[in-house]
């Protein structure tokens, strides 16, 4: 359970390890992995080292890539997709597409993304939507078809340019004609011919599924040029590459690095890069769904949160897309706030454009996205201590816990009688407890003057559990306020490395394996070393020569 | 509240409707052959277990005065908000006490381990081979549209909490979570009635060939593929296929009528018995015959719609997890936390009895309606075999242990009315005795394995 960073499932991790206090005698007390070590396969018994892991040797010559399965496009980039595609002035709504399955928070997992009959009767009804909808407007009909569809030659343009743009590659002469016949003999009416030519690509599976296959179809392959330019703009926008983009691929202008990196450029520089990775930070930190408090807390109202999350989205967009620093996100004293949540936190009125110089004196100050209500107030439901100490490490430092199953099977059994305060102590001294809880327990502690909402409770006494504030992982672990543990993680290399982890994984739909390793010790590098800017650690990873392959499963 | 329209009203409805919305293709109508065996298979899940100690009856006979407090309202019970009365149904409900399902599921809280009986895998999250439903799809689909519903009145989408049916490979099932879209998918939206004809037949005829060509499609990416990616969009053929029999299986069933489209939102309450509502009309149509549904995930479900105990015994505003909980864990009703000791227990005991004698009622109101639906051989109860679930056994320690089984209907020939002690038998011996009901030969199933449980 503990390796499970969702929103909803950090909330039964405290059950868990409150729970472990009964664990027995003589059997491992954790299991701990971190994708920060990629190629582990979080099996290894223990808390380990963080953010270690073999150093692998970078230096050969031949790039390498962790093995991969066949990527269906998630309900983002599907919806993204057929926004650019039919020249939409917004994304269509997904309403009666399936949502996508998520896993450890992340909505991106290619192995838990499937295709169903239900998701085909929600891509044909949406096709079938947007296509009369796109013939009945005149104006977007003449954009997107690009002539005028009873002029001779119009269907067959309109297969061939569309097809292009929704399968990220040419036509085959076979595919056009098969199409077309079909349209011709089958479709109701002129008109109704574009409608089923745009029914069949938006659900055929070459549509659905990105085929970035390279050259041979089992083991390492290269990507042709224009699965570059598919996958490039996948990365970084979230959806189907450009016409531009795909006339550079075929004109053979996007192979050489200096090409790769000014095509790089103009996708990061456009705002749909930042769009689309307003999702990865949501995902990331755990808070693209929140839900009230589930007891009472002193003013609050549900009003506040989607305030919550914009806080958020700002203060990620701001360090992440502003030319700043990115890990300054974690010890800012600014904020973009509401004047409501403003209120809630204590805070005085922002300015008029919501941001905020926080009071040196309060307690939020300097301590950047770890006192935002939408991160503390996420984990609103169980054993906070736990929850939030858990969260952190695995949040910022890729460090899963894994309770082994034949303490888990004991839980439960010796709690009868204890109080909360006593099941705290108790798990930071039972040996098979405490190796797991005394990582993460000196965290929640210092974290227990914020109530289950995110706001601070100066009532609330965190000295009861006789556990000093810490964060174990650091060389110098004890802190005295959340500025100084915001500070101490802030210094961690640990957290670099696991941001490029999380960053791999919304790139590339899984997370990092063992031949990934160096792709990953690069872009973390091309991040710490300069300036910890974001856009260079995307840099980092799509301009690796490993981008450009492919491995399969 | 159901808008009974005549059968043949209903399927030319729905094979009128080709161009838009989607492919509600003709469906020819099937007369149900009298003699055919339809056997049905449900799984109620609700979350948070029970209390064992005051669910389990003895093994025998149930009768009205040896239910135990977590069952009485077997014994009949009367209207609470959205749900109406029911009568007594506890001859028609077997308990099966003492099942083990730790082996299965050896983390706490894991909606998705619920249906299987195999150990999970890939964080002990995912069951290896297909859920119990899954394996009876294949089996009990005969000619009906749909192969399986999985229905979840919950919006969890994680893959442990929000879903309780895989495939085989862990293949997580695609889950229907919207009553208003199940009601579109089963029953189509408005149509247009009268088209003539050679109208109809071309429609048909155009969207077959939309769903050929992606086919087409699919095969030139298959020739592209190296084996694992094959195996991947397999599922894709897999879809298309069960699409096209949905659109094109002839329905049946002599109760069938078309309800009022349900309104959309609402919590996990009015969604599940709307989910209950549809599901029984899906097989009163025949539409399906294997369908899930999760009432809710772990943690979200709560009582605040219902006045249910009184004084300090009131769920109030509890959550069902933190009522589940009791005295001692950090999620608990912290109501409690200055009474006296015995006191403190004694409430909080009363709460767990009311929360599971409220998740008996939800799965009496599913099994009353099954029964109210006549078919040509008795009711669609006598065709199902009803399974009510949890993920956890005692719902304060999280053991899955002494799991809070019941088995409903009487597929199979199952008999009812009974207590049958299973003490100590895995989930494996359950899975394998309900196989075996359904015509599997099945001497021994899942990992750790189990033997058919005797009596069952």
């Amino acid at each position: 359970m503990l390796s499970h960073p969702s929103p909803t499932l950090r909330r039964a991790l405290p059950l868990l390890l409150a729970l472990a206090t009964a664990c027995g005698s003589g059997e491992p007390s954790g299991a701990e992995s971190g994708p920060a070590a990629p190629g582990s396969d979080g099996t290894g018994g223990g808390p380990a080292t963080s953010g270690g892991g073999p150093s692998a040797d970078c230096s050969a010559v031949n790039a390498d890539v962790g093995p991969s399965l066949l990527r269906r496009i998630t309900a983002a980039e599907y919806q993204l997709t057929l926004q650019d595609l039919l020249q939409l002035p917004a994304a269509p709504s997904l309403d009666d597409l399936p949502a996508d399955t998520e896993k450890d928070g992340f909505k991106v997992f290619t192995e838990v993304q499937t295709v169903s009959a239900q998701h085909l009767r929600g891509y044909l009804a949406k096709a079938q939507e947007l296509g009369a909808a796109l013939m009945a407007d005149a104006t977007r009909r003449a954009r997107v078809l690009g002539c005028e569809p009873d002029a001779p030659a119009c269907l067959r343009d309109f297969v061939t340019r569309f097809g292009r743009l929704a399968y990220r590659r040419a036509l085959s002469q076979t595919e056009i004609d098969s199409l077309l016949a079909r349209a011709e003999k089958d479709a109701l009416d002129a008109a109704d011919r574009f409608r089923f030519v745009l029914e069949v690509m938006l659900t055929s599976p070459a549509f659905l599924y990105r085929a970035e296959l390279g050259d041979a179809p089992e083991g390492l392959a290269a990507l042709t040029a224009t699965e570059l330019a598919s996958k490039l703009s996948f990365a970084i926008w979230g959806r189907s590459p450009s016409a531009e983009l795909l006339d550079l691929a075929e004109q053979g202008k996007l192979a050489a690095d200096q090409d790769v990196a000014g095509a790089v450029e103009r996708l990061l520089a456009d705002p749909r890069a930042e769009s689309f990775y307003a999702g990865f930070f949501r995902q990331w930190l755990g808070y693209d769904l929140l839900r009230p408090p589930t007891s009472e807390v002193r003013g609050w109202e549900d009003a506040l949160l989607p305030s919550l999350q914009a806080e958020t989205d700002a203060v990620t967009r701001q360090y992440a897309w502003g030319g700043l620093n990115f890990l300054d996100a974690l010890t800012t004293n600014r904020t973009q706030v509401d004047a409501k949540l403003a209120t809630f936190y204590g805070l005085p009125a922002p300015g008029a454009d919501g941001s905020l110089e926080i009071p040196a004196s309060h307690v939020r100050a300097n301590t950047g996205l770890l006192t935002h209500g939408s991160l503390l107030g996420a984990k609103s439901d169980g054993d906070l201590i736990a929850i939030r100490g858990n969260w952190l490490r695995q949040t910022f430092l890729c460090s899963k816990m894994q309770v082994p199953p034949s303490v888990a099977e004991q839980l439960g059994e010796l709690l009868v009688g204890l109080t909360r305060v006593q099941i705290v102590k108790e798990r930071n001294m039972r040996t098979e407890c405490k190796a797991c809880h005394s990582v993460i327990d000196p965290i929640g502690v210092g974290l227990a003057g914020f109530d289950r909402a995110g706001r601070f409770d100066a009532t609330l006494d965190i000295t009861e559990f006789g556990i000093a504030p810490a964060l174990p992982d650091a060389p110098s672990p004890a802190f005295d306020s959340v500025a100084e543990l915001a500070s101490k993680l802030r210094e961690m290399p640990q957290v670099s490395a696991c941001l490029t982890s999380r960053a791999f994984l919304y790139v590339n739909g899984r997370e990092p394996a063992a031949a990934d390793q160096c792709t990953v010790q690069a872009a973390e590098h091309g991040f710490s070393a300069k300036t910890n800017s974001f856009p260079d650690l995307l840099r980092g990873l799509v301009q690796d020569r490993s981008f450009r392959l492919r491995r399969s499963q | 509240m159901a808008i009974h329209i005549p059968r043949r009203t209903l399927l030319r409805g729905a094979g009128a409707c080709l161009a838009l919305p989607l492919l509600e293709a003709m469906r020819p109508q099937r007369a149900l052959a009298q003699s055919e065996n339809v056997q049905r298979f449900i799984a109620f899940f609700y979350p948070n277990g029970t209390d064992p100690r005051k669910w389990n009856p003895v093994a025998g006979a149930l009768t009205a005065s040896n239910l135990p407090e977590c069952l009485q309202d077997l014994n009949g019970f009367a209207a609470e908000g959205i749900w109406p009365a029911t009568p007594a149904l506890f001859q028609d409900v077997t308990a099966v006490t003492g099942i083990d399902h730790s082996g299965v599921c050896v983390d706490i809280h894991m909606p998705s381990m619920a249906l299987s009986a195999h150990k999970g895998v890939a964080n002990n999250y995912t069951p290896p081979e297909p859920t119990l439903d899954q394996y009876l799809a294949d089996q009990l689909q005969g000619t009906t549209p749909y192969r399986n519903l999985a229905l979840a009145a919950t919006d969890e989408k994680d893959i442990g909490q929000g879903n309780i049916s895989f495939r085989k490979g862990g293949q997580v099932e695609t889950v229907n979570r919207s009553p208003k879209q199940l009601f579109d998918t089963l029953f189509g939206k408005a149509m247009p009635s009268a088209m003539p004809d050679a109208e109809q037949a071309k429609r048909v005829k155009r969207n077959q060939s939309v769903l050929d060509a992606v086919k087409e499609d699919h095969a030139r990416l298959v020739a592209r593929l190296g084996k694992a990616d094959q195996q991947r969009v397999a599922q894709y053929l897999e879809a298309i296929n069960e699409l096209e029999k949905q659109l094109t299986a002839p329905t049946g069933g002599s109760s069938c009528t078309t309800p009022a489209a349900p309104t959309s939102g609402g919590n996990w309450h009015s969604k599940s018995k709307q989910f209950i509502d549809l599901l029984v009309l899906a097989m009163a149509c025949d539409l399906t015959r294997v369908v899930t549904l999760q009432y809710s995930n772990s943690w979200g479900v709560d009582y605040q719609d219902y006045t249910i105990g009184s004084g300090k015994e009131s769920l109030g505003k509890w959550s069902d997890h933190f009522i589940s909980h009791k005295l001692d864990d950090t999620d608990r009703a912290t109501d409690l936390d200055g009474l006296d000791r015995t006191e403190a227990q004694r409430i909080a005991d009363a709460r767990v009895v009311a929360t599971s004698r409220f998740k008996v009622r939800r799965f009496a109101y599913l099994l009353d309606r099954l029964k109210s639906v006549t078919t040509p051989t008795g009711t669609l109860l006598d065709e199902s075999l009803v399974m009510y679930c949890s993920e956890n056994g005692d719902g304060d320690s999280h053991a899955r242990k002494n799991m809070p089984i019941l088995l409903a209907g009487h597929a199979g020939g199952f008999k009812t009315g009974r207590s049958v002690a299973a003490t100590n038998q895995n989930t494996g011996a359950l899975h394998a005795s309900i196989l075996t009901r359904f015509g599997f030969e099945t001497p021994s199933y899942g990992s750790p394995a189990g033997k058919p449980v005797a009596d069952i």
